[in-house]
């Protein structure tokens, strides 16, 4: 049976594919109304979407094995898609620009719609997820991958610029320095959050398989990830790289983002089945 | 091209960033490699993936077993080298940044070089001027400190310093987790220990044996289940016996651990098998007459009418959407019908079993569960989470916090006062100007210039 709260995610999905829409309207008829409505469709799917999660929490200690809803990739789907958009409003009022909505929110659309087609039942939590691990590992590894995911739009709307020179003039678009230095304070927060959350998930492994680190292929490709980071920060500091050179490396660091999210369990065999 | 000594030649090779850049790189793609190439299986099936040939220069190369060969820790190793070589060579450059500056020899010049700058004019005496902008800028930039200099007077704030060593700390902890690895690997142990309800051991089976220093006894094992079936927990109840004696008792589940003497014990497997004979009823359906028997487990018994045999198979605490205990029964009579069925306790299956021409019901029944136990001592543990928490720490050292110094100057001139008011933040210099102009606008509105440079690229 579909739970209720499902129903009210689905009716989340298309208030963000309506604000999705309304940031492209903004790029494309260049009207200032724009912005501001399809940054309150967001708020709006953004503050339903939080009720929604909550409702779901709610109702599976209503049946009776309560478990925070991370634990299957319908419920961190979901939740990945409210990490997005939730950074995302963060981020438009710090810089306050409308323009990188078009590159960005589509992404919480669309995590929202490949829950869409993922098995939805409350399922009682795995023995082996039973742990106060499981919240701090699940939302430190998301927020870094939402922030990966912003840096990785912000990285294609400024490579958009760069191949088009004149529309980095147009005063409704952001300018590339500004541009460049949200990417870069976008790859050092989830730069931060991924340690956190590597670290969160080899102490639980550590309680709950008696190892802190197996070179599991979900492990390992979370690994490559920060190093790739880790690559674009040492670069840019003690090199100096900015502009083109990171933002590319930033679209490559989300490649690896979501070939740790989906890949690995599409295509790799290891210990985190659960995300199936 | 001037040719530095070879020491100091190697000092450069292993401070450089383009090494570790490189070194990031190769082991990105190496641990990528690892995944793609499946890692531990045995060799034959290698053999027949990629040809003899192939087989024996990956072998060679140790693709098989990747995160455990020479050349990936040689890697590693170089990577912290490289990492303690820098840190170390950078180190100078920044304590002498931190260093607190005395102010004495600072000229107005100095103020107006600073990267960030802002500058007001104030009427006024200059001990009124100084005493507001001190109280003013006091409230956003930390306690000042008074100096006196031959031409005015001089604020000085400087907070922050620790931060720059925020980086220092991130790759120290990346260090205590190498060499908390390294320590596991040479010492501590990693096995198994199989118990029987009942049962006490203190021989963990591993690469090597292993002798432990006290005896772990399992008083029970239980598996508990959700509504639906599924199960919902594992848990063995451990007693610890030294010299005999019971010392302590505790249960281990999954995600719940037990820990003697450093030795941690972890839930991994179970086994539950049928002790001694089971008793059964047999309801032959085509004519509702019921047989009662006691037959030995796992071996064939001719069906009570002789038409047929029957052999009793394993328990299950549980059939998923069936409830439970059970246990399977597999049928073949004479007539050529063959299957399975369960065996539940008190009760012939339900709707399920109606085509078969025989089931059955448990009526006695005796099992014990053997508890499989991943037993593991690891020293370098406690070093890795130590490393764990420098990290965090770092991180919070370097990017929540900023080196923040500011020189106010303040110069008297004809029908007031003049404020030269210059800094630098090694983080976050657009807020730090930003807030160097919201001061100034503060004690008297109008009046600041300020330069936007930015002199910090993170």
């Amino acid at each position: 049976m579909t739970p209720a709260s499902s129903q009210l995610l689905g009716v989340v999905t298309f208030i963000y594919l309506f604000a999705a829409l309304a940031y492209v309207a903004f790029h494309v008829f260049q009207r200032r109304f724009f912005g501001p409505a399809a940054a309150a469709l967001t708020l709006a799917a953004l503050v339903l979407h939080t009720g929604a999660i909550l409702w779901r929490w709610l109702a599976s200690y209503q049946l009776g094995y309560g478990h925070a809803p991370f634990s299957n990739l319908y419920e961190s789907l979901i939740f990945f898609s409210w990490t997005v958009a939730l950074l995302y409003l963060i981020i438009e009022r710090r810089a306050r620009t409308y323009a990188a909505g078009a590159f960005i929110v589509p992404l919480a659309f669309l995590g929202m719609v490949y829950a869409g087609l993922q098995p939805k039942e409350i399922q009682p939590l795995l023995p082996a997820l039973k742990s106060n691990w499981l919240i701090a590992h699940v939302i430190t590894c998301f927020l870094g991958y939402a922030s990966f995911a912003l840096s990785a739009g912000l990285a294609a709307m400024f490579l958009l610029l760069h191949l088009r020179p004149k529309a980095g003039r147009a005063g409704w678009l952001p300018q590339p320095a500004v541009l460049d230095r949200l990417i870069h304070q976008t790859i050092v927060f989830g730069f931060i959050l991924l340690a956190a959350g590597i670290v969160t998930g080899s102490v639980w492994a550590q309680t709950a398989w008696g190892r802190y680190w197996s070179w599991d292929p979900k492990e390992t490709w979370s690994l490559v990830t920060w190093l790739v980071y880790a690559v674009v920060l040492h670069a840019r500091m003690v090199k100096g790289w900015s502009g083109t050179r990171v933002a590319v490396l930033s679209l490559v660091g989300f490649g690896c983002v979501l070939f740790t999210y989906f890949g690995v369990n599409l295509l790799l065999s290891g210990l985190h089945v659960y995300g199936r | 091209m001037t040719h530095a000594p070879a020491a100091a030649r190697l000092v450069g090779f292993f401070s450089s960033v383009k090494l570790t850049l490189v070194l990031l790189a190769a082991l990105a793609v190496a641990s990528i490699l690892g995944t793609i190439m499946p890692q531990d299986l045995p060799a034959e099936t290698y053999v027949l993936r990629y040809g003899p040939g192939l087989y024996s220069f990956f072998y060679y190369l140790n693709l098989f077993d990747l995160y455990h060969a020479a050349w990936f820790n040689a890697l590693l190793g170089l990577l912290m080298l490289n990492l303690l070589v820098c840190s170390t060579k950078r180190l100078p450059a920044t304590l002498k940044l931190a260093r607190p500056v005395s102010g004495e020899n600072v000229r107005p010049d100095f103020l107006k070089k600073q990267p960030l700058f802002g500058q007001a004019f104030l009427p006024g005496p200059l001990e009124t001027v100084s005493n507001r902008a001190r109280e003013v800028f006091g409230r956003r930039f930390g306690r000042l400190r008074r100096v006196e200099v031959g031409w005015g007077v001089l604020f000085l704030a400087d907070r922050g310093a620790f931060s720059r060593f925020g980086v220092y700390v991130i790759h120290a902890s990346l260090l205590f987790i190498m060499a908390g690895a390294v320590i596991g690997n040479l010492s501590g142990f990693e096995g198994r220990l199989d118990l029987a309800e009942g049962e006490a051991g203190d021989v963990v089976m591993g690469a090597e044996q292993t002798r432990l220093a006290f005896e772990v006894r399992l008083d029970r094992f239980q598996v508990s289940y959700y509504p639906n079936g599924a199960p919902s927990e594992y848990r063995s109840d451990l007693a610890v016996l030294e010299n005999g004696r019971e010392v302590s008792h505790g249960s281990v589940r999954v995600n719940h651990p037990l820990t003697h003497r450093g030795v941690t014990f972890y839930q991994q497997t179970y086994q539950t098998e049928i002790q001694g004979g089971v008793g059964l009823r047999v309801l032959r359906r085509s004519d509702g007459q019921r047989f009662d028997l006691e037959v030995q487990p796992y071996r064939p018994q001719p069906l009570p009418d002789g038409t047929g045999q029957f052999v009793v198979r394993e328990f299950a605490h549980e059939v998923e959407g069936a409830g439970g205990p059970a246990v399977r029964v597999l049928v073949r009579t004479d007539q050529g019908a063959e299957y399975g069925t369960w065996a539940f306790e008190n009760r012939f299956p339900g709707p399920s079993g109606e085509r078969q021409p025989y089931v059955f019901e448990l009526t006695k029944y005796r099992v014990t569960s053997t508890s499989g136990l991943m037993v593991r001592q690891d020293p370098g543990v406690a070093v890795i989470f130590a490393g764990f928490g420098l990290l965090l720490a770092g991180f919070i050292l370097t990017y929540l916090f900023s080196h923040q110094k500011l020189y106010l100057g303040l110069i008297e001139q004809e029908g007031g006062v003049l404020v030269l008011a210059g800094g630098s933040a090694h983080r976050g210099p657009a807020s730090f100007q930003a807030r160097l102009e919201a001061v100034l606008r503060r004690l008297e509105p109008g009046i600041p210039t300020g330069k936007e440079t930015l002199d910090d690229p993170c």
